[in-house]
């Protein structure tokens, strides 16, 4: 009995004791005094992972770790290789005879020219294969083929028509049928679906034969509402080649090597499955993809679109085995208990609940940290985490950051912005048409007081419509908040105050403006609201006008039925910036919903979306930019920025400002990222190509290539087999060749 | 303390009823949301045992998580009892005084809104000292450390954050039942008698005092379940701590009736299986009481009463210190705010409105209490009496009820008014037991023998002593009603639930803050504390007697 009062009295005691030391080892063991790796805290849930459509940022980031593109962004905003040791451009020109002897003639024609006329030309190499005759030529540029088809005008190549072909219904499933019956389809040389309701055919052969029987078969169905339209006719298609060779040691985590098939079958998976990758607009421009080899991917694109090799930028390549497996149905569902493999630096060893642990792939010196991620916590779990330093990196509140940044262990950062918000200007408003009174608004618009009132400590300013940070992007100085300046501007614009209301005035009115802004949107309804307000000292009497998005985007920009617009975009890695401000867009109907209209703007358009050498880029983008600035046919508002939280104490491996910072940055050193001298890379010679490359797999008919003097001329290949035309093929450039 | 319910109307069968009362509450609340009969009867034959809109993060259904706090809760009962028993034995030798401390200190350990004092210890303890949490730190793969002490040690640590908050409530409970009951009896002539006879102290203690008081204590320990299973949902949900409390303000948050009901259904099994488990500590019966014979049971009542008085002095005095300090605090505050500014603005706003809450909570008791003690004696319930099921009522978690009612989507009830509720059913309760022991006194008969009238033999003997249990029953239940309010708040409502304000959501938005200050915690809840400790002094200057 004593011996029970005596246990009954210790218990408590006892238990203290225990208790005591538990949580004095626990915190010992915790702190991880040897540095296993970075603990990240998420907010919200796990991420999917997805690797085609991201939720945000962080995610993003995730999956920029497992998975390699085959052309990524380096840490210092330059093309750097991901899964491809080189990339280059080249031109593939096509002609068609009226039959084989003659394509056979017109090849050995040109073949028989001087050696110094093809260097001339950049042609590489002339293969005729049937009633066609392929050029290959080592640039995009459109204007060395046009020597060339000169000296083939004598031999007569057949026309090629461009025809388009519009209707109501599926076009694949009756183009289908169409082929099933058709007695010209030898004459369809390439097929390209935009949609489904939409198709363009490119045909050569004897003339109007193939047109006049795809014309009869859809009018023979009236049901289908199909509308043909001719687009154009040339003698040569001209199609730009881009052309990646892979590293030799990329690898799957299941040590199976990367190859071009696989990159073909992602690229085939996400325009099958329509998933809104960056850029996605290059791929709808792909006409074929070709895998020659296994480290050899051929893409031919049915427009010169130089900025089509940024849609291979950040794109991730997945096993094709993987995505045979998971057919783009299913994909989600797959995604919620697998991760989808990848060629990343990283590789997933654990995944439970909300916890994600990723090791390095490769263990290199120094090895890259193990990184830890934990979602589901709420803001004091979070906190205590870090108070406890058990987690590293955590992406706070926004109410939080002004407590965090007077904490010592606290390193404020951020990732590059990925959007940005801008009022997007009627330029055809009688107010707004004028440039000057848009660059007061400019002027008079306290951006900074916006942030601090919004997102506070989340927002940052860039003037420039190109992505930040970029190595095209032009340094652009941020226009300050000069309300003097901005009322001198509107005094030249002759819109002058009216003593007593306050507003500004000319004698057809006052000056008045319509804001448009997102329903239910708080945050864009709050913008408006500020807006209004530092216009209103302005001069400017603001009506804000809420409407839901798609009423917005159908009804009021589309339509050009607006006077202000505040409008959130994604900042894309592409330099092509027609679509937003070419004056063919600025119809109803066209993305340019500020309806600018500007030669010179056109110009500067027209040429960078033709540039396919990124070191070009920057002084057109520079020039570019400079005239939109001078236009201002958008107010930029700011940027987004995700602010995260990082222990001041971390190590980090190499230095980096902290509005750049990402998970990429944190893990592994920009070493990693800069294997390559330049930006901009170039398939190595041919010779090079042999040594390092393996032999095809199957026989390729060797091309014609120019003769050296002291080598006899080859016999010409025997003629191949008639190409019969695939069930979803390609090309169409709808420029015509010269000459033709 | 959240709610007790009276020990002295406990009713036979207590797991039984508990068990059955949360089925209907469960099957109430579903019925109420529009769910269907079939539904419903699955839910009472125990069939859904869903963890839809539970913490994804623990797939064990709500069985395993309740299994787990159950554990949970016994382990902090026994630690606590032993502490307890620890306590007690220190200042028994000090006589009644010091049993009275024990009894306050007792108090202050259980009376302090949980929430508010388990963040202003996680705050110190991690934000200061940098300390872990298990539960509160990420996911770490079991293997990490070196050595086997340090896998035991984060093993039990992980358990033993949440028993150790448990304990310390729940050795408050137990150390105050425990040295009031024993400050409160007049044993001392027994104590001689005894003595006198040889018999050991430890003896007399064990085998004569403790079977006369186990009674007593074996029906406040089966009552200390009910204010701990309200205690475990803050905690839990504090630590992140997968158990019933942390799946129950889960499914609170969520709105889902479905998952309410199933929590409150499994609440059921949890109290059931905790009154179960402590009615088997049954010691052996000794013959103790009958040394009390008649002469000696007169004897004692006499000192109970100059006991009493102490008692009243006491609470008097410590009341008195309490308010002093509070119009100390209150009086600096207005006249140099400087002095408090980093504890930030008083939070006036939300102490008015509390108490227009706790003035409609009151009021509603006030009401409905005496009105089910009326109807309690009419015909048609004074036959149904033998069923007890006013008391099976009082016994049940009903405050667990309260919230899941105010809590689901399409709520029946809003919060204040679930509390008013509750507050009349145990009011109700405890006015039918005071009125009981009138009659019992044999004044009333005696008054009617010597040719007084039923109103004024009523008036002259029972309603001073009636009022008195009733203006001390509404006090105590004020103070824990109060507490439940706080409760209530400082979890927070599900969105779109009012954000009207309150100490509680002050204390819950201050919690935020706790890791690098705990001064606005602390402003906001030590009000809220002595609030509770003056209200809970008052009762019992009222009633010195009663043991709450």
């Amino acid at each position: 009995m004593r011996l029970l009062r005596l246990s009954l009295a210790l218990l408590p005691v006892i238990a203290g004791v225990v208790t005591w030391w538990a949580a004095r080892t626990s915190t010992q063991v915790r702190k991880d005094p040897e540095g296993h790796g970075l603990t990240i805290m998420l907010p919200g849930a796990m991420p999917l992972l997805n690797p085609f459509w991201q939720s945000g940022e962080i995610e993003r980031q995730i999956v920029d770790l497992l998975h390699q593109p085959m052309v990524r962004i380096g840490q210092e905003g330059h093309l750097q290789p991901g899964l491809a040791a080189g990339w280059g451009w080249s031109q593939r020109v096509t002609c068609w005879f009226a039959n084989a002897d003659i394509a056979r003639s017109a090849a050995e024609h040109l073949q028989s020219l001087d050696a110094d006329r093809w260097i001339e030309w950049q042609l590489d190499e002339v293969n005729p294969q049937g009633t066609e005759l392929s050029l290959k030529f080592a640039s995009p540029d459109p204007s060395h083929p046009d020597a060339v088809l000169r000296e083939l005008a004598s031999f007569d190549p057949l026309p090629i028509d461009f025809i388009r072909v519009s209707a109501q219904d599926q076009m694949r499933a009756f183009h289908a049928h169409f082929l099933k019956t058709s007695v010209e389809q030898g004459q369809i040389r390439r097929t390209w679906f935009d949609a489904d309701h939409t198709a363009e055919f490119v045909i050569s052969g004897t003339p109007g034969n193939a047109v006049e029987e795809m014309r009869q078969y859809y009018e023979s169905r009236p049901d289908i509402g199909a509308q043909l339209t001719l687009l154009g006719r040339v003698a040569a298609l001209r199609e730009p080649v881009l052309e990646f060779r892979l590293k030799p040691d990329a690898t799957w985590p299941d040590k199976t090597p990367v190859t071009s098939a696989d990159a073909a079958a992602t690229a085939r998976y996400v325009i099958d499955s329509g998933w809104p990758v960056p850029n996605h607009e290059s791929f709808r421009q792909i006409q074929s993809l070709d895998t020659p080899q296994p480290d050899r991917l051929r893409i031919v694109y049915r427009d010169f679109l130089g900025a089509a090799l940024c849609g291979w930028v950040d794109f991730p390549i997945l096993p094709a085995s993987w995505l045979e497996r998971n057919p783009p149905d299913t994909l989600l569902a797959s995604l919620a208990t697998q991760v989808a493999p990848g060629a990343g630096d990283y590789q997933v060893t654990a995944r439970r609940g909300d916890a994600l642990i990723l090791d390095p792939k490769n263990v290199e010196s120094p090895t890259p940290p193990r990184l830890r991620f934990q979602a589901g916590a709420n803001d004091f779990v979070t906190q205590a985490g870090f108070a406890t330093r058990t987690i590293d990196v955590f992406w706070p509140p926004l109410d939080r950051l002004a407590q965090l940044r007077q904490n010592p262990d606290a390193r404020i950062v951020s990732a590059p912005p990925r959007s940005r918000l801008m009022v997007v200007w009627n330029t055809h408003h009688p107010a707004l048409k004028d440039a000057r009174v848009r660059r007061a608004f400019l002027l008079g618009t306290d951006r900074s007081a916006l942030i601090e009132d919004l997102v506070p400590g989340a927002g940052g300013l860039h003037d420039g419509v190109f992505k930040p940070d970029l190595w095209y992007t032009p340094a652009t100085p941020i226009t300050p908040h000069d309300p003097e300046a901005a009322a001198e501007l509107l005094d030249a614009a002759g819109w002058l105050t009216d003593v007593t209301t306050g507003l500004r005035k000319r004698p057809e009115g006052t000056l008045k403006i319509n804001l448009l802004t997102t329903a239910g949107n708080e945050q864009r309804e709050a913008l408006a609201r500020l807006l209004a307000t530092q216009w209103n000292k302005l001069g400017a009497e603001v009506e804000i006008q809420a409407v839901s998005w798609d009423e917005m985007i159908d009804q009021k920009l589309l339509t050009r039925e607006f006077d202000a617009a505040i409008l959130g975009f994604d900042f894309e890695t592409s330099w092509d910036q027609l679509p937003l401000w070419h004056s063919s867009q600025a119809r109803p109907g066209g993305l340019n919903f500020s309806g600018l209209s500007d030669r010179q703007t056109d110009l500067l358009l027209e040429t960078l979306r033709t540039t396919f050498n990124p070191d070009a880029v920057p002084a057109i983008a520079e020039d570019l930019q400079k005239r939109l600035t001078q236009l201002s046919p958008v107010l930029p508002l700011f940027t987004d920025l995700q602010p995260a939280v990082l222990r001041s104490s971390l190590k980090l491996p190499g230095p980096m400002p902290d509005s750049r910072l990402t998970l990429r940055a944190l893990a592994l050193p920009p070493e990693a990222d800069k294997p390559t001298p330049a930006p901009h890379m170039r398939l190595p010679e041919k010779e090079d190509e042999n040594l390092t490359t393996p032999p095809p797999t199957a026989p390729i008919p060797p091309p014609m290539r120019l003769p050296s003097d002291d080598e006899p001329v080859p016999p010409p290949p025997p003629p191949p087999p008639p190409v019969e035309p695939t069930a979803d093929p390609p090309p169409a450039p709808k420029e015509a060749a010269p000459g033709s | 303390m959240i709610l007790t319910p009276p020990a002295h109307a406990r009713p036979s069968w207590l797991p039984l009823r508990i068990f059955i009362g949360s089925g209907l509450a469960a099957a109430l609340l579903l019925l109420a949301h529009g769910a269907s009969v079939v539904e419903t009867l699955r839910l009472l034959i125990g069939l859904p045992v869903t963890s839809e809109a539970l913490d994804a993060a623990h797939p064990v259904s709500i069985l395993g998580h309740s299994a787990q706090t159950l554990l949970l809760m016994l382990a902090a009962g026994l630690v606590g009892f032993s502490g307890a028993v620890l306590v007690t034995s220190l200042t028994a030798p000090f006589g009644s005084t010091g049993l009275r401390l024990a009894s306050l200190l007792g108090r202050l350990m259980a009376a302090i809104p949980a929430g508010a004092a388990a963040w202003i210890w996680l705050g110190w303890w991690i934000g200061d000292r940098s300390g872990t949490v298990e539960t509160l730190m990420p996911v770490r793969p079991l293997g990490w450390e070196a050595n086997f002490s340090d896998i035991l040690a984060r093993l039990w640590w992980r358990e033993a954050a949440p028993l150790l908050w448990l304990s310390l409530t729940c050795m408050g409970l137990c150390l105050h039942t425990l040295a009031a009951t024993l400050a409160n009896a007049s044993l001392a002539d027994l104590q001689h008698g005894l003595v006198g006879r040889g018999l050991a102290r430890s003896r007399i203690r064990l085998q004569h005092f403790t079977p006369l008081f186990w009674p007593l204590w074996q029906r406040r320990l089966e009552a200390i379940g009910f204010p701990l299973l309200i205690v475990v949902i803050p905690v839990e949900q504090i630590l992140a701590y997968p158990g019933w409390g942390g799946a129950t303000f889960a499914a609170m948050q969520s709105g889902s009736p479905q998952s309410i009901a199933t929590c409150i259904y499994a609440a059921g099994a949890l109290m059931a299986a905790w009154t179960l488990l402590v009615g088997l500590l049954r010691p052996h019966t000794s013959p103790a009481l009958a040394v009390l014979d008649a002469p000696r049971r007169a004897a004692l009542d006499h000192r109970h009463q100059r006991d009493a008085r102490q008692t009243r002095q006491f609470g008097i005095l410590v009341n008195g210190l309490s308010a002093l300090l509070c119009a100390a605090v209150l009086l600096i505050w207005m006249l140099r705010p400087s002095a408090f500014a980093s504890l930030g603005a008083f939070p006036q706003a939300a102490w008015q409105a509390d108490l227009n809450t706790l003035l409609q909570i009151l009021g509603i008791a006030l009401l409905l209490g005496p009105l089910l003690t009326a109807l309690r004696h009419t015909a048609i319930a004074t036959s149904l009496r033998r069923f007890a099921l006013l008391e099976s009522l009082a016994w049940s978690p009903i405050v667990l009820w309260a919230m899941g009612l105010s809590f689901g989507s399409g709520r029946v009830v809003d919060p204040a008014t679930a509390l008013g509720l509750v507050g009349g059913v145990i009011l109700a309760v405890e006015l039918e037991a005071c009125t009981r022991r009138a009659q019992a006194r044999g004044y009333l008969s005696a008054a009617r023998v010597l040719g007084a009238s039923p109103w004024r033999a009523w008036r002259t003997h029972a309603l001073p002593s009636w009022l008195q249990e009733l203006i001390g029953t509404l006090i105590w239940l004020a103070a824990a009603l109060w507490s439940a309010w706080f409760l209530i708040q400082g979890l927070g409502l599900p969105e779109g639930f009012g954000t009207d304000p309150s100490l509680g959501g002050e204390m819950a938005r201050a919690a935020g803050d706790a890791l690098q200050t705990r001064t606005p915690l602390l402003t906001n809840s030590l009000p809220a504390a002595l609030s509770i400790l003056c209200l809970w002094n008052l009762s019992r200057i009222i009633l010195p007697s009663d043991d709450f």
